[in-house]
């Protein structure tokens, strides 16, 4: 490529001094005296460095344009620079590509190298010195960029393991030995550090499982726990410790006990670390301290000081032993030894306290004064010297000493006994072990009461009681009694006899067992009621009267043991001591069943009487009403029935006839039975030999039916002849009338000094158990549906009132329906 | 990710890869590097370097003579 371009074209130069200014052929980097860039380069030296970097000078450096330079060059002879110099055109290329090889080197360009081809051996030389110059450099560059990058890499490797990245190797194959040798140091050091990281964190964990160990340790410890610095400033504590000041682990640390106490308090604990400081080692003092709720505890504080590695005071480590609760304890305890020594002392009995081994332990006066001990045998606190003394005042030491012994031999036995002394003093002596709560045996307990006035004031108590107990016994009426607790005391014959129960058999039983006799039943009594405002077991009794501290009541006792009901009044007291105080309860019964049923006997007879006279009186006038219209029809009837022809009428009138003579018995019956009733009298009573009256009457005719008397002739009753008549027809009359058509009725008697007694003995239809009384009932029939006009069930009636008109008795017995009856009735023996 | 510039224009090879070096300690990963030098072995140099230390060499710019931009990825 010719392209010839004119440096002051391509640079609008306006230089017109420049001597190359304007001319096409000139080339400029080889006219000395240039004037580039306002400058003049008068000699060649000055401008070819300038030329060898400008732009005209590289556009026209290829072959062709160099060799038509260096051709214009040797063209004109007269150019100074190589007239000075001496050279054709060969020295001035040579010198240009000598030129360009430094200028390309001086950039770096170590690649650079130029051909020795030059004639001129100068050149050459030149030239070849610089390619090996270019080569020399080349090896240099090279290897301080191997050394660079090799720096680099390294610079890398050592930043990442700066940075944490324990894993960076750096590469140990440069070509530059130093490089790789560094490399491989690097690496070593590397490996060295990571394996002393992986011991440092192994330890750093053994380190901090020992630190967690010791924190669970101590935080496990329940008293407070806390550990300072040298400072005075807190480093940690445990859970303990922490519940106490209500701050946390954290946010503790770091603070100093100003930071937590009110200032006093806090001075204080600040005086106490300081000392300890002063005087390393351990420190144990009681103080208080205030809770983190506010409250005072009284604390025990137990401190010691630790050194660091250097045997320095690394700062204090401190337990709280909170004795609050112990300091209350023990202000209890001393005030319940205070309470006990005063009890003691203030007993009247004598104590003796006693520990396992037998030695004393504590007594009080009381002791001293009643076994007379002198208190120096008690102060050397050896029970056997004691107890060698006390042998020696006791009516029995033998048993004494025998029985101490036993006790001490036993741990868990208690005892009360009584000892007597000799000069007469009666002892209740009292032992009992002493025991934990865990069971464990701490001594034993004597107490000693002197019971002397007592024994002798209960021995006239029970002489008195004694006393009371046989006026008791003999009391008519039946009469307990019973103590505080209910327990029978007294139970005398009277009562015995009432109940059936034994005074052996109830005497100390409480419980209302002595109700039981009386009513079968458990339950409280009329004695029971004494002292209770309200009677609310009133229901079983009708009234309770109560004069001053005296009830009274009336009761009916029900059947019990063989016994009938009895009817029994009942008066209950309190038994009073001569205090006044009251000590048991007395009741007494009195039987009034007899009285009673003589009383209602009585009215009720009256009331009967008054009845049976009205009836009486009713039933004669009525009898004599009767009788008189029917005496026209017996007599009138017949007559008519005799003038009838016609039979069916004849019939009628018959019947009309059979009832009119039906009546008329009827009458006469009842007529009969009200002058049985009135008659009270014994005016026509005559002395009978029962058994010819009966011989007599047995002859009238009573059927079939047999009936046989077994009589003795010497049975004599007294009774009015004809009412004795009566009393045997209709007792043979009913007997005939329910027996079978051929029956037997059997007629005993039996006589007693003052009564005979006549049984009528039918083997007929006989009574069921709840008929046996009322068959003497007027108008009562046994069957209601066997109509009988005839019979108007008036005939036991009559029998009844002739016996009792008799002062006699009468009743029924029959073994049941079907097995016949028997009719009992007493009648007065004649006196004679 | 950040982009890094480091003008290195004038000092020869390897003073760019010594200050290179000492900006790659900061750059993270996935940080861009750019640098400009007019060293003759700059680009020559850049590429070992990126070969040796594991970068990605991203782009070379050419800009007349032997000024280049390069940029690397870290």
């Amino acid at each position: 490529m010719n392209i010839r371009l004119n440096c002051w074209e391509y640079f609008n130069c306006k230089e017109a001094e420049c001597p190359v200014y304007g001319l096409e052929s000139k080339r400029c980097w080889l006219e000395p005296g240039t004037r580039c860039n306002g400058e003049g380069q008068p000699l060649f030296s000055d401008k070819v460095g300038r030329c060898l970097v400008c732009e005209i000078f590289r556009q026209a450096m290829d072959d062709t344009l160099v060799r038509e330079t260096i051709d214009n060059l040797q063209a004109q002879p007269h150019s100074r620079i190589f007239a000075s110099e001496g050279h054709g055109h060969e020295p001035a290329k040579g010198f240009f590509e000598v030129f360009e090889v430094l200028a390309r080197l001086s950039k770096g360009d170590t690649t650079v190298r130029i051909a020795t081809v030059s004639d001129s051996r100068l050149f050459n030389a030149l030239k070849l010195l610089l390619n090996n110059l270019a080569e020399n450099m080349q090896e240099i560059i090279g290897n301080s960029h191997e050394m660079a990058i090799g720096l680099c890499e390294h610079y890398e490797t050592l930043n990442r393991i700066s940075v944490g990245d324990f894993t960076a190797r750096s590469p140990e194959d440069s070509t530059n030995e130093l490089v790789a040798k560094l490399g491989a140091l690097i690496n070593k050091e590397a490996d060295a550090l990571t394996s002393a990281l992986a011991q440092a964190k192994k330890a750093e964990a053994v380190r901090q499982s020992q630190l967690n160990f010791l924190q669970t340790l101590i935080d496990t410890i329940p008293s407070p726990i806390f550990y300072k610095d040298a400072a005075g400033r807190y480093l940690g504590c445990n859970k303990a410790y922490e519940a106490y000041v209500g701050l946390s682990q954290d946010e503790l640390a770091g603070k100093t006990v100003h930071g937590l106490w009110l200032r006093e308090l806090a001075d204080r604990y600040h005086q106490q670390d300081r000392e300890l400081f002063e005087n390393p080692g351990m420190q144990v003092y009681e103080d208080f301290i205030v809770y983190h709720d506010g409250t005072l505890r009284d604390v025990i504080f137990n401190k010691a000081t630790f050194q660091e590695s250097d045997g320095s005071v690394g700062g204090l480590v401190g337990v709280i032993l909170d004795i609050t609760e112990r300091k209350l304890a023990e202000d209890a305890l001393v005030f319940r030894n205070i309470l006990l020594s005063a009890q003691q002392e203030s007993s009247i009995d004598g104590i003796l306290v006693v520990d396992e081994n037998a030695n004393i332990l504590s007594y009080n006066r009381r002791f001293v004064e009643i076994m007379g001990i002198p208190p120096q045998l008690l102060e050397n606190k050896d029970d056997r010297l004691a107890l060698e003394f006390v042998a020696g005042r006791v009516v029995d030491p033998e048993s004494f000493l025998e029985r101490v012994g036993y006790l001490y031999a036993h741990q868990h036995e208690t005892c009360r006994d009584e000892m007597v002394l000799l000069d007469g003093t009666t002892l209740d002596r009292y032992s009992a072990p002493l025991h934990g709560p865990d069971g464990r045996y701490y001594g034993r307990l004597w107490t000693f009461r002197d019971i002397t006035e007592r024994k002798a004031a209960e021995k006239k108590i029970k002489d008195a009681y004694q006393q009371m107990l046989n006026i008791v016994e003999f009391l008519p009426d039946a009469t307990f009694a019973v103590d505080l607790d209910k327990r029978v005391i007294a139970w005398n014959r009277a009562m015995e006899k009432l109940t059936g129960v034994a005074k052996a058999e109830i005497l100390g039983k409480g419980d209302y067992e002595y109700a039981l006799p009386l009513y079968g039943v458990r339950r409280p009594i009329l004695i029971d009621l004494l002292g209770k405002d309200d009677y609310d077991l009133t229901p079983h009794y009708s009234y309770v009267q109560k004069e001053d501290n005296t009830l009274f009541t009336q009761v009916v006792l029900p059947p019990l043991n063989n016994r009938d009901a009895r009817f029994v009044s009942c008066t209950a007291s309190p038994l009073f001591d001569n205090q006044g105080n009251q000590v048991g309860s007395i009741q007494s019964i009195r039987d009034l069943t007899e009285s009673k049923r003589i009383e209602e006997e009585k009215t009720r007879l009256e009331v009967r009487l008054q009845h049976s006279g009205m009836i009486q009186s009713v039933m004669v006038q009525l009898g004599h009403d009767l009788k008189t219209p029917l005496t026209p029809l017996f007599t009138l009837l017949p007559i008519i029935s005799r003038q009838l022809s016609d039979p069916k009428l004849k019939r009628m009138v018959d019947i009309c006839c059979a009832n009119a003579h039906q009546i008329n018995e009827l009458t006469d019956k009842t007529l009969n039975f009200a002058t049985l009733s009135s008659m009270l009298s014994s005016d026509k009573r005559k002395s009978i030999v029962l058994a010819n009256a009966l011989a007599e009457l047995l002859t009238a005719n009573f059927g079939s039916i047999s009936c046989e008397h077994a009589i003795a002739p010497d049975v004599v009753v007294r009774a009015e002849p004809d009412q004795l008549n009566q009393l045997f027809t209709n007792l043979i009359s009913n007997a005939v009338r329910f027996s079978p058509a051929q029956g037997v009725v059997c007629i005993t008697a039996k006589q007693t000094a003052t009564d005979v007694t006549v049984a009528v003995r039918d083997n007929g239809i006989g009574l069921a158990p709840e008929h046996l009384e009322r068959v003497f009932d007027e108008f009562f029939k046994v069957d209601e549906s066997r109509h009988e006009p005839a019979k108007p069930g008036l005939g036991l009636s009559i029998c009844r009132r002739i016996v009792h008109n008799h002062q006699g008795r009468i009743w029924a017995e029959s073994p049941g329906r079907g097995k016949g009856t028997t009719i009992y009735f007493t009648l007065p023996r004649n006196s004679v | 990710m950040s982009v890094k510039a480091l003008d290195a224009t004038g000092l020869k090879c390897p003073q760019p890869l010594l200050k290179m070096a000492l900006l790659a300690a900061d750059m993270q990963r996935g940080d861009i590097l750019e640098v400009t030098a007019d060293c003759p072995t700059f680009e020559a140099d850049v590429r070992a370097w990126c070969t040796r230390l594991k970068k990605t060499l991203l782009t070379v710019k050419q800009e007349g003579g032997y000024r280049k931009t390069v940029q690397i990825r870290f």
